[in-house]
């Protein structure tokens, strides 16, 4: 347990409000391309930031050594930078202890390279002959958070995650999954899974660029959310103006097919108890039925808004902000195959890759699509489509929703923690160009 | 104490049964400064300290790293790492071969005026407040800020073939940006450069040669007129880029794609792989014959320089497109081998807790001649769009789009109104095919990329690339 030295280190600050945060991360990823172990690396290590206040003035200091002397040194200098930065007039103080509203289970994966190396000839062995790449992850992770206000927290969490790709030639599929037992995840199937969609994926056609009715896949949909989440939900955003959310909260501003939220007490996602300054992570509806109806919070924002903090907490002194860390989005009712059989012509996408916002207040972002792209004809998927990028208004998207997959997945492509997301059936959809 | 910790792990690897390792022991101190409306909004200091090691072990790699430096812990990680070679060597089609790499024994340290570690922590602050004040007092700015990053990093390498490498390396950045925000409409322009500014391999110097002072008005103005200015029009028309966009330019449709371990598979379920194959070199048309692309890891003061990489290959310089025809790759010793070269020491790791591998140095467009006025003044229609704002290429390198802060129209040689939102999208060889026109060494400056993202797990490198202006012609502008 770590709390014991954190403790001792708010000791040794004699009085001093101080924030200790200690991460360890032991983490096993094995790497494979072209079906062979290319990369295999393990890691131990430790992060251990000790933040003060003096009068106002924060100091903070990030060692990854946990010697008495380093440690000492480390306190010592946090003063100093405190005594030699301006005070910040919006500096409220460390948070008090609350309760905590679920528990994470204190488990650690034990699991051996030469484990991961079985789990991935599985996957090869399932892709038949087609080159297979990808990464074969474990990680256990120690958050551990002390302060001088009586603060004293620690929770461990594991989890195994696979993203792979199948290459047929010039073609492609996907596979990802995120679980917190390594034999809750079935290599041979993920295998057969990107293999078929590779295999699908021969002699691609061109289409033009235009406005396309289009069947996202979980993977697809998900970094449509994850880059909705980043665009407004936290309230330091808000406050400074850079939103896409001003002036819109309580209206409504797509479908009511959706509804978003930040999810960590959901069962399959994955999340931490408390955030980083060690307040009780909490869902939080962002979106209810389309309609714009909340905010995530760390201290500092909320207290400007004389609000309690959500739980959204990054390390602080955060220049972002609070964000949202476990975005779900609320499943329907279809099937995929219901969402492609009730299309008479349309895009369906696996996954999207390299996407970047182009307006973060008109929610605008481009990417290009990956791993599997085809054409839907009446109601079938009839042929490949060669790859296109995409240049799309994230509201105007959402508000032309037809249909919501009625399965959750964790989604690859997100930057705080899991999202959980469905598939997804819009009606227009801009495409802007094709590669070859 | 180090030497020692790090020789009795190469020998603990040896007496295992490794066939080859190398071990690395980094140390890096980090220290960030952000300032936001003439307020401190956070200063970190970081230390950071470990070991790597990498073996061969049955033909296969294996790498483990510890934060934890006593001796029997990192003995430990040292059996780690030759379990994980073992584990490896059950999915393995070929063994690891590596090209042959000198024995080097050597130090190396960038050249530097000013530790950024010795200037007073008020001294840094001050100067980004004072820029903030500037920036606050044109009207519409709502968000004024400015940062400052400092790293020192110091390297002892030593591998079984007999290398014995330390380097010492202090890099600095800084910059400003000013937030022009009304009704829904929010503007951002910045100086030197987006996302954090200019980053060299040089000390404070760099912070004072940059003058942030004297440019917070200028953009603070810009960022504001922008909010009043069309948008950029959808067409195609002539482009000129400013050094800024055309480094990055560079680094996403030359320097990825030609980085030898995507083109041969090793990054294809994350990053991608590349439109460039093996074969291509000597054959393909990268471009038009005013593009040469030289990747040179010797620059003074290049983002992307070092003594020698993380494999202990001293750093070079390599053409890798001369008049328009690719004519070499990024290399490290593994790659090499299967196209039967030398490494061309372009192999480094994000720290002590990361394997090396390929990544870009200083790749630069080379200059010709002329200023960017020159430039302007011979184009009579077009477009001049200026610092980079989001970016974005597909898994193969070949379809692009990028997103600009400001823009200017040229009409018969002037620059005339300002353009919002402007971005441009293209096929990397068509586009660099268009290219008619590359400033001169006047206008050619090394910008340093600190953010390249790479590898499973992610590793973060620092790139420069030294560019001018250029112009391309029959652009697709406008993208909506």
């Amino acid at each position: 347990m770590y709390r014991d030295i954190l403790e001792n280190i708010i000791k040794k600050a004699k009085g001093i409000e101080t924030e200790c945060l200690l991460i360890s991360n032991n983490r096993i990823l094995t790497r494979f391309s072209n079906s062979y172990i290319h990369q295999n690396t393990s890691l131990e290590d430790i992060s251990l930031s000790i933040r003060i206040a003096l009068d106002n003035r924060v100091g903070k200091v990030t060692v990854n050594q946990l010697d008495d002397d380093v440690i000492d040194n480390a306190l010592e200098r946090a003063v100093e930078i405190a005594k030699m930065t301006p005070p910040d007039p919006d500096y409220c103080g460390l948070p008090e202890p609350a309760p905590i509203s679920f528990q994470e289970t204190l488990s650690t994966l034990d699991i051996t390279p030469k484990d991961l190396a079985e789990r991935i000839i599985n996957f090869i062995q399932a892709a038949k002959g087609l080159n297979s790449s990808g990464a074969l992850e474990v990680s256990n992770i120690t958050l551990a958070l002390t302060n001088s206000k009586g603060i004293n927290l620690e929770s461990r969490l594991s989890q195994v995650s696979l993203e792979a790709v199948v290459q047929d030639r010039e073609s492609s599929g996907y596979a990802y999954t995120v679980e917190k037992d390594i034999d809750k995840i079935d290599f041979t199937l993920l295998g057969e899974i990107a293999a078929t969609k590779a295999r699908q994926g021969h002699n691609p056609i061109e289409i033009p660029p235009g406005d396309y009715i289009v069947v996202l896949e979980p993977q697809a949909t998900g970094t449509i959310i994850s880059f909705l989440g980043m665009m407004g939900f936290g309230a330091k955003q808000y406050q400074e103006s850079r939103s896409f959310l001003i002036g819109k909260l309580g209206q409504k501003i797509m479908s009511e097919a959706i509804s978003i939220w930040d999810y960590p007490s959901h069962p399959k996602t994955i999340s931490f108890p408390f955030d980083f300054e060690g307040c009780p992570r909490q869902d939080v509806t962002l979106i209810d039925k389309g309609i714009a109806r909340n905010l995530v919070y760390d201290t500092k924002t909320a207290k400007k808004e004389n609000k309690a903090s959500t739980g959204n907490a990054l390390p602080q002194p955060s220049t972002y902000g609070p964000a949202p860390f476990n975005l779900t989005l609320l499943p329907g009712e279809d099937t995929l195959e219901e969402m492609i059989s009730s299309t008479e012509r349309g895009v369906l996408v696996t996954r999207f890759h390299y996407t970047n916002t182009v307006d973060s207040i008109q929610t605008i972002i481009t990417g290009m699509t990956r791993d599997g792209t085809f054409l839907i004809e009446d109601g079938k998927v009839t042929s490949p489509i060669k790859n296109m990028r995409f240049t799309q208004n994230i509201l105007e998207a959402l508000s032309s929703v037809e249909s919501i997959g009625n399965k959750l997945h964790i989604c690859g492509e997100s930057f705080v923690g899991p999202t959980l997301i469905p598939a997804l059936k819009v009606k227009r959809f801009h495409f802007t160009g094709v590669t070859r | 104490m180090i030497k020692d910790i790090a020789y009795e792990a190469l020998n603990t690897a040896l007496d295992g049964g490794a066939s080859f390792c190398e071990v690395r022991v980094v140390k890096q101190r980090y220290q960030s400064i952000e300032v936001k409306n003439e307020l401190v909004e956070s200063v970190t200091d970081d230390v950071n300290y470990g070991i790597g090691i990498r073996v061969i072990a049955n033909g296969s790699w294996g790498f483990a790293a510890t934060s934890f430096l006593e001796k029997d812990k990192v003995k430990e990680v040292v059996r780690r790492a030759i379990d994980i070679a073992r584990a490896s060597s059950l999915v393995k089609k070929h063994d690891v071969i590596l090209a042959t790499s000198p024995r080097i024994i050597a130090t190396w340290h960038n050249q530097v005026k000013i530790n950024p570690f010795d200037v007073s922590l008020n001294n840094k602050i001050s100067l980004l407040l004072d820029a903030t004040r500037i920036m606050n007092t044109v009207k519409n700015i709502r968000i004024a800020q400015g940062s400052m990053e400092f790293w020192e990093t110091e390297k002892f390498f030593i591998n079984s073939e007999g290398s014995e490498i330390f380097q010492h390396i202090i890099e600095s950045g800084g910059g400003i940006e000013a937030y022009a925000i009304r009704e829904g409409d929010v503007q951002r322009r910045s100086y030197p450069n987006s996302f954090g500014g200019q980053y060299e391999n040089r000390g404070y110097e760099l912070i004072e040669d940059i003058r942030l002072l004297d440019y917070a008005q200028r953009i603070a103005e810009e960022a504001s007129a922008l909010l009043d200015a069309p948008e950029c029009p959808s067409c195609n028309t002539t482009l000129i880029l400013d050094g800024l966009q055309v480094a990055l330019q560079v680094h996403e449709s030359v320097g990825h794609p030609t980085e030898l371990d995507r083109i041969l598979g090793m990054e294809a379920s994350y990053a991608g792989t590349s439109f460039v194959s093996i074969k291509d070199k000597g054959n393909l048309k990268y471009g038009s014959k005013l593009m040469n692309i030289t990747a040179d890891a010797t620059l003074q003061g290049g983002l992307g320089s070092f003594g020698y990489d993380d494999e202990g290959t001293p750093a070079q310089r390599v053409p890798i497109v001369r008049e328009g025809i690719l004519v070499g790759f990024l290399t490290n010793r593994e790659t090499a081998y299967i196209i039967n070269e030398q490494s061309n020491g372009t192999c480094r790791a994000d720290g002590w807790e990361n394997i090396p591998i390929i990544r870009m140095t200083n790749i630069n467009l080379e200059p010709q001649e002329g200023t960017l006025e020159d430039l302007i003044k011979d184009t009579k229609e077009g477009i001049f769009m200026s610092t980079n704002k989001s970016w974005s290429i597909d898994d193969k390198r070949l379809n692009f789009q990028f997103g600009l802060e400001i823009a200017w129209e040229i009409k018969n040689g002037r620059l005339t109104r300002i353009l919002k939102n402007p971005n441009y999208t293209g096929i990397t060889p068509e586009f660099w095919g268009s290219l008619d026109a590359v400033c001169g060494p006047s206008e050619w400056k090394i910008w340093g990329v600190p953010n390249c993202g790479k590898g499973q797990p992610g590793q973060v490198a620092h790139v420069g690339h030294g560019t001018s202006p250029a112009r391309l012609r029959n652009v697709r502008i406008g993208v909506r």
